[in-house]
């Protein structure tokens, strides 16, 4: 159940010490309240009140955390069925399988870890080592999984207690997964999670089962687990995957208010088959999914995939600031200015390629705001786009000095201006379907004018 | 465990598409949620045919089919060999920023491929609505009774198509700027303009993956929940998703292997249409067009092995 | 509650001309309608004041106060024409508005005191617009606290908690509801005002989509509202004149009516734009008037 800020703050010291780093303890109550700071960071709870707000606060998906340093990634704390209602807060861990007995393993390791993408100023990559034993030697799964924590991947380590037992000690401090709870070893395992304080995967075949298990590790004091299901068809997946994000976020069920784990293999071996599962698990609820390989021409558009779902709806993502060539354009192709909102520039990006007509764009940074938006608080003005236009370097590629700015815009013409003063401002259309029939009619004019 | 299905009072109507009436939509739960509900029709699977030579179609696209693609008639017939279930025709040839052809070439073409296909034809237009309006409403005209599905319908042009479609027996793919409200409202201006329900297809536009796949994901789960939960009749009609030309105008899709290494093989752009395809058909689309018929054939995969029954089994995970 | 009229407004292009051309006689000619039609403040909405801002902000507040024997709301991104205002302004003036970010905060506060004015704390955070009641709770804390700090009395604040379009974003209109029921406790004697035309941006609907969500302010408490001072209706409401409506809009909040067709014609357009508001269905331009 989730707790208001006051009924929160019932709970505080109110002491306002300032250790957690808010002003006041009702200020902490409001930003535990929105999810923007965690309950351990109150160094003054009473134990009582500790336990009372942790039940009463929590999440109704824990909080699971796997891998430290930069392999360090968060599973959980989903709040919603439909990412439009809020948004989905932790894009789920992409991961390959390896068993530590490859040949190759080495070599594997390397080419997965230069598997990444620079976009919208994001590093793009995959994140897990899904590693399981099958030399039957801790010495070997120790070595392979010490490579793969090396190159900055998260640790999922799937083998027995005993082989568990012999490599955690020198593991435990990545904060692997450890792989797996189930009906016949559940107990050794929980202890060994909670000995060494790593997560633990929780293996069952369907929702009662799973719901039992869990029950059983939470009264041993094991918490941090994540949930695989152990679906045999894609169909399969998708039901469990919705039964559990529901059980979760309307009964409050907190024995499957876990992460999930997904394997792709599901759908079928082929790299196709993989792309569909892994593209169904990344829309609907996977924590983790594991491929069977990181390949370049499959990994790029699921990374593609979870960038544009795990965008926070109501903070849309921006373009970098700067000029944006469309179609090759030359020194007397048109130049156009707006905002960085990243639709903004999508569409309008569109349309000038519609139209076949080269042009230079240039995208401001208004921090995303849209035109009228962002002009309104002052970010898309006169002044502003000046500065940027003379900083930009666009001088440097064209020969003319004539600038397009948006039609809702028209009011700042006077000012720009000023601003430009060896400038010709143009208003352009206010719609961005309109761009195409702008540029027919300007070629017309510069035509005319030459 | 008890499962609770969601409450869902609404139901998307059934449509028939084509001269063979070939059923889309009549769904009452969400996207291939067999568990709570019935999807009596699967997702229909389109490809893209061009009525001129494709030249800025990427390679990969072309190759696939091994052929010269200079016919579109011979390029249908290769799209229905690969298993397209609707044929979506593209009138490049009337864009005004390109050749710029009136309806004439379109009306010959349009004819010769509803006597040589049998599955349902989309005519889709080049994006300026007047061109658009002027072109498809001589088709409109001209195969009265053939019942085309003709698109896209936008707010700036429908009083000239709608009327015209309705009069004629055609489906209209009503299309706008990923907007719900705008949705809904061109549907009740079709209505107003005399178009029964069960002759729209919603268009939300399509976002390219990485170019805002995910606005159009979240406007059409929106939609669907409109329709199921809210049960608003005007927006309880099947999706259609224009997927494939978004997919392979994007440098991402396109590149070949040997000009940037770092994107690994050539059939990145058809995976890419897998892995959009497959968010789309999650977010409620009834209709793909896509592009590659590799593309195609992973998708029915994916489509057949979630219409696979074995429900028994499945209780488990309920 | 209490009124702002809104429509003295940089963006109205006939008093504009007016601005620029300093024209005491449209500014003065409106300053007194706002006072007939019973505003209790004046917004002075300058935008974003790039030129001359001080000095016409200046110009502005003699200008009105000459006219009219009201308090006025001063509305402009520039601290310096936000400043020129304060110091030409006669009684105590209303800042519209401190963001709640600590750059624009930090500098803005100091003017509160040193011109005994009355402030707008607006929740629009350092990420940009509230995304659910918590959030702006957060920030309202932290912008009440800084200002609590700086000695600002919590009646001087008035909490703008940020109302929407509806056609972009129709879910934050249920948030700034919940939230108006947790501002008596998070910052107990604080008063609150939203700046209410904004939600109906862009569609041929207006006056009964402001009027209905006026109702509904009204009832979860708002104090005040920056609004159009030429809608007689919306004046109504907020006078508690119109029982009739506020009850339509009551119903449909509390479930009792469900189909607009239950009640009078007259009264049925309010009941769609509460159903649209709360989410109960989809807005669209025509939808408002099916059913």
């Amino acid at each position: 159940m989730a707790l208001s800020g006051i009924q929160i703050f019932s709970f505080l010291p109110k002491s306002n010490c300032k250790e957690c780093g808010a002003a006041t303890c009702l200020a902490f109550a409001m930003n535990l309240a929105a999810n923007k700071v965690q309950l351990e960071q109150c160094p003054h709870l009473t134990p009582e009140a500790r336990n009372s707000l942790a039940q009463a606060s929590a999440p109704p998906i824990r909080r699971v955390e796997v891998g430290t340093g930069p392999a360090r990634a968060v599973l959980g704390e989903e709040t919603v069925l439909f990412r439009h209602e809020k948004t989905f807060n932790h894009p789920p861990l992409l991961a390959a399988g390896l068993e530590d007995n490859r040949p190759d393993w080495e070599n594997r390791l390397n080419s997965w870890r230069e598997q990444q993408w620079e976009r919208v100023g994001l590093s793009l990559r995959p994140e897990m080592v899904f590693l399981t034993c099958a030399s039957q030697e801790a010495g070997q799964f120790q070595a392979v999984a010490q490579k793969a924590a090396e190159l900055d991947f998260a640790l999922a380590l799937q083998g027995s207690a005993e082989i568990l037992a012999q490599v955690l000690p020198s593991l435990a401090s990545a904060r692997p997964l450890l792989c797996a709870a189930q009906e016949d070893n559940w107990e050794i395992m929980a202890d060994l999670a909670l000995q060494y304080r790593c997560p633990l995967l929780l293996r069952g075949r369907g929702t009662e089962a799973l719901a039992g298990l869990s029950g059983k590790l939470r009264q041993r004091g094991g918490q941090d687990l994540v949930l695989d299901a152990q679906t045999r068809t894609l169909a399969q997946t998708l039901a469990s995957n919705v039964t559990l994000r529901r059980a979760a976020l309307l009964d409050k069920n907190q024995g499957l208010g876990l992460p999930i784990i997904n394997f792709a293999s599901v759908a079928g071996g082929d790299p196709a088959a993989e792309v569909m599962a892994a593209s169904l698990m990344i829309c609907k609820y996977a924590s983790i999914i594991v491929l069977s390989d990181f390949k370049r021409e499959s990994l790029f558009p699921l990374l593609l995939l979870r960038l544009n779902l795990f965008t926070d709806p109501q903070r849309p993502m921006t373009m970098p600031q700067g000029i944006y060539p469309i179609g090759n354009p030359g020194p007397d192709s048109p130049v156009f200015v707006t905002t960085n909102f990243s639709l903004t520039y999508f569409i309008v990006n569109g349309e000038i390629e519609n139209a076949r007509y080269p042009a230079w764009l240039l995208i401001m940074d208004t921090e995303g705001l849209s035109v009228l938006t962002a002009w309104a608080a002052g970010k898309f003005v006169g002044d502003t786009i000046g500065a940027f236009v003379k900083k930009s370097g666009i001088e440097e590629k064209i020969k003319h000095r004539q600038i397009i700015i948006p039609g809702y815009v028209s009011g700042i013409k006077s000012e720009l201006k000023e601003a430009l003063p060896d400038w010709r401002i143009t208003v352009g259309p206010r719609e961005a379907s309109r761009v195409p029939q702008f540029l027919r009619e300007w070629n017309l004019q510069q035509n005319d004018a030459n | 465990m008890a499962f609770k299905p969601l409450a869902c009072n609404g139901k998307t109507a059934v449509e028939y598409l084509g001269e063979k009436s070939c059923p889309v939509g009549g769904d009452n739960c969400f996207s291939f949620h067999f568990f709570e509900g019935a999807r009596p029709s699967q997702p229909l699977l389109a490809l893209e045919v061009w009525d001129i030579y494709p030249r800025e179609w990427p390679d990969v696209c072309c190759q696939a089919y091994g052929r010269n693609l200079s016919s579109p008639l011979d390029w249908a017939a290769a799209a229905l060999a690969a298993g397209a279930q609707a044929i979506a025709l593209q009138l490049k040839s009337i864009d005004p920023n390109g050749l710029d052809a009136g309806p004439e070439p379109a009306l010959g073409l349009v004819g010769e491929l509803l006597d040589k296909i049998d599955v349902p034809l989309i005519v889709w237009g080049c994006d300026n609505a007047e061109k658009d309006a002027l072109v498809l409403s001589t088709l409109a005209a001209r195969y009265a009774g053939r019942k085309l599905i003709l698109g896209p319908v936008e707010e700036a042009n429908h009083k000239r198509l709608a009327p015209l479609a309705a009069e004629y027996g055609h489906t209209i793919c009503a299309t706008t700027p990923i907007d719900v409200n705008l949705a809904k409202q061109l549907n009740i201006l079709l209505q107003n303009q005399g178009v029964p329900l069960e002759k729209i297809l919603i268009d939300p536009t399509t976002g390219g993956l990485g170019y805002g796949l995910e606005y159009t994901y979240s406007v059409m789960e929106r939609l669907r929940i409109a329709a199921l939960q809210q049960n608003d009749q005007v927006l309880a009609l099947p999706l259609i998703c224009h997927l494939g030309k978004e997919i392979w105008k994007s440098k991402e899709a396109r590149q070949l292997r040997e000009e940037a290494p770092e994107m690994g093989e050539d059939n990145r752009g058809v995976f890419m249409e897998i892995s959009a395809g497959v968010s789309l058909l999650l977010a409620g689309a009834n209709i793909l067009v896509l592009g590659h018929p590799q593309s195609l054939r992973g998708l029915r995969d994916f489509i057949d092995l979630l219409f696979s029954p074995a429900q028994a089994e499945n209780e488990l995970w309920l | 509650m209490k009124c702002i009229g809104e429509n003295l407004n940089v963006m109205q292009k006939s008093l504009n001309q007016a601005f620029q051309e300093r024209n005491p006689g449209p500014v003065q000619e409106m300053a007194r309608q706002q006072q007939r039609a019973g505003m209790a403040w004046i917004d002075v909405n300058l935008g974003p004041a790039r030129k001359n801002g001080p000095e016409l902000m200046d110009w502005l507040v003699r200008t009105i106060q000459e006219a009219v024997d009201l308090p006025l709301s001063l509305d402009t991104s520039n601290i310096e024409a936000m400043e020129a205002g304060l110091a030409a302004h006669k009684g105590r003036a209303l800042i519209n508005s401190i963001m709640a970010r600590p750059e624009r905060y930090n500098a803005m506060l100091p003017l509160v005191t040193r011109y005994d004015a009355d402030m707008i704390a607006l929740l629009w955070g350092p990420e940009g617009l509230p995304r659910d009641e918590n959030e702006r709770a957060a920030w309202a804390v932290e912008l009440i606290y800084a200002a609590n700090e700086m000695g600002i009395d919590n009646q001087r604040i008035y909490v703008d908690p940020i109302i929407t379009p509806l056609n972009i974003q129709q879910d934050q209109l249920p948030a700034v509801l919940r939230f108006m029921a947790m501002l008596p406790e998070i910052a107990p004697g604080t008063r609150s005002v939203g700046g209410l035309s904004n939600l109906s941006n862009g569609t041929p609907w207006r006056e009964p989509l402001n009027q209905t969500y006026l109702a509904m302010l009204k009832r979860a408490g708002m104090y005040s509202a920056i609004l159009d001072y030429k809608d007689r209706l919306l004046i109504d409401i907020a006078a508690g004149k119109r029982p009739d409506i506020e009850q339509v809009v009551v119903a449909v909040e509390d479930g009792s009516l469900t189909s607009p067709q239950e009640v009078e014609e007259n009264l049925r357009v309010f009941a769609r734009a509460a159903r649209v508001i709360l989410g109960h269905s989809l807005y669209s331009d025509s939808w408002m008037k099916l059913e």
